[in-house]
């Protein structure tokens, strides 16, 4: 069979259990995928070939004799190099961890590996989290397999530029401002926040401990379900990890949407968004329409202070947890990344309790929203992927920081700590453009059905980037 | 509340830097991270007008209990 690493990874699990094609294969044929295309868009710090080859022959000798155990047993992943890793080297990105080899995975990795997914290696990542272009990485710019000269997005650019290239089917990505969002975005690729404490946090470096979340990337939402399935569950390790069960998302995914209520908030969303995105947003939402969802529009009040909040959250967060480390070797440190740490010293403490105070306010306006609406609708992103060092944009005649202009669309639900879904949806100056599905707390199920819905009826998830058109 | 707020000076960013949290910077530093700052901390104080009387931050204190 060839081009395994083209299959998605429900695809892939199924081949593998028929056997249509073994673990092996579908593993050597990902790691020559990466062999000849990771000088591209340098997505994998760490490749572990070896490894992964000898993991793939067990889970071949046991499907063999007890049968596909689940339906990503034998797919190979890879895990963003913030996510612990037992013996295999864990960065963050960053010259501070260059040489950290940890004695245990993340839960998260533990649950992909009981389930039987195949690790292949570690994933480029903004340093330590923290920014949104993956530009900053001890490890070098990770580039967008769409346009080299432009930015993967970030901070999970490792994740989102290699399942966009084809290396492999899925990875694990963590989202503290819209660090799976916005990758999945400019990669033209589908990602997931989760609700946050739907999966644990724990064994992976922390940006913001109140507001990461760990989820998973894909290219399909039927593939995103699957992952989350895996990854879902309560972990005492984790103390804001959540005791509710778990519901069978693959199961609820063909929910119908025909009487689905999407809120369209056009304020702060649509109307700073890029002319043409807005108007492919539009477009993508008709096809809501058309399979018998109503559309309303909506407002969120207050959300224009979203980013004042979540930049107090981020610097005084960030500086406590890197403290010691700052004070002992500043210079290990990029400079963009130093720099967010030593502002985070002059934060004050009031500062940072009524930003914690605004996203409960936050959380009350989208409590009301959604006793009104099932989910709301946004465009991931106001632009398309910049390019690598470009620090600013013009978006509708207002010049405006990348950074800024990135995370507007993203942070609130961090801030609010509810579910949010972003799915392919067109392209604009040869570029990906996304939308956004965001649910209440805790009903990944609607934003999922919703999501594989409109892939059910748009192709815009299976488009290739040029580069690989053209082979 | 009230967003009025006094500029903060490259002096008083190397003052604190130096005398209370340890963390000595460069007068140049200090100035670069003025034009930083500045608009970052504005932006900080306009949480300040919201309608927060009646709302507790969103981390509340948890007690350990035994088993923790």
């Amino acid at each position: 069979m060839n081009d395994l690493h083209k299959l998605g990874a429900m695809q892939l699990g199924a081949a593998i259990g028929s056997g249509e094609c073994s673990a092996s294969e579908a593993v050597d044929a990902c790691l020559r995928q990466i062999g000849r295309d990771n000088d591209k868009v340098n997505a994998f710090i760490t490749v572990i070939a070896e490894e992964a080859r000898a993991n793939a022959q067990s889970v071949d000798a046991e499907i063999a004799t007890e049968g596909q155990r689940g339906p990503l047993q034998g797919v190979p992943i890879a895990h963003k190099d913030l996510y612990y890793t037992e013996d295999v080297r864990t960065t963050a990105g960053s010259g501070v961890q260059e040489d950290f080899i940890p004695a245990f995975d993340a839960t998260v990795v533990a649950r992909l590996k009981d389930a039987g997914m195949i690790m292949l290696g570690k994933l480029n990542t903004h340093e330590f989290a923290y920014g949104p272009t993956n530009d900053t990485s001890h490890f070098g710019a990770c580039r967008n397999p769409w346009n080299f000269d432009r930015v993967s997005g970030g901070s999970s650019g490792g994740s989102g530029a290699s399942i966009g290239m084809r290396m492999l089917p899925a990875a694990t990505g963590s989202d503290t401002g819209g660090s799976i969002r916005i990758p999945a975005a400019c990669c033209g690729i589908t990602g997931l926040k989760p609700t946050y404490g739907r999966i644990p946090r724990d064994g992976i470096f922390p940006l913001c401990w109140t507001m990461d979340h760990p989820g998973p990337m894909a290219r399909s939402v039927e593939d995103i379900a699957a992952l989350l399935q895996v990854m879902s569950g309560f972990n005492a390790k984790d103390a804001s990890s959540s005791p509710l069960p778990v519901p069978d998302y693959q199961k609820l995914l063909n929910k119908e949407v025909s009487g689905l209520r999407i809120g369209i908030p056009h304020r702060h969303f649509f109307d700073q968004s890029e002319a043409e995105i807005d108007v492919l947003v539009h477009d993508a939402l008709i096809e809501f329409e058309k399979m018998g969802a109503r559309l309303i529009d909506v407002d969120i009040q207050y959300i224009e202070r979203a980013a004042a909040a979540a930049m107090a959250i981020y610097l005084a967060e960030s500086t406590a947890y890197h403290e010691n480390q700052l004070e002992e070797d500043p210079a290990l440190y990029s400079e963009q990344v130093r720099t967010f740490l030593e502002l985070g010293n002059h934060v004050l403490a009031k500062d940072y309790i009524h930003a914690q105070r605004y996203r409960a306010l936050l959380g009350q306006q989208l409590a009301t929203l959604f006793a009104k609406v099932d989910i709301l609708a946004t465009p991931t992103l106001p632009i398309v992927a910049p390019k690598i060092g470009q620090s600013e944009v013009e978006i509708r005649g207002h010049a405006e920081g990348v950074f800024s202009a990135l995370l507007r669309n993203t942070e609130p639900f961090n801030l609010a700590g509810v579910p949010a879904l972003v799915v392919p949806c067109g392209l604009s100056k040869l570029m990906p453009v996304s939308l956004q599905l965001i649910g209440a707390a805790f009903d990944e199920s609607r934003i999922l059905a919703a999501g594989h819905a409109f892939q059910r009826v748009t192709d815009w998830h299976t488009k290739l980037p040029p580069y690989l058109r053209e082979l | 509340m009230n967003s009025k707020r006094t500029p903060i000076r490259a002096e008083t960013i190397q003052a604190v830097a130096t005398e209370y949290i340890g963390q000595p910077i460069s007068a140049a530093r200090a100035r670069s991270y003025l034009n930083h700052m500045e608009p970052i901390w504005e932006m900080f104080s306009s949480l300040r007008d919201l309608p927060l009387r009646e709302v507790e931050p969103a981390i509340i204190f948890r007690p350990t209990t035994k088993n923790e």
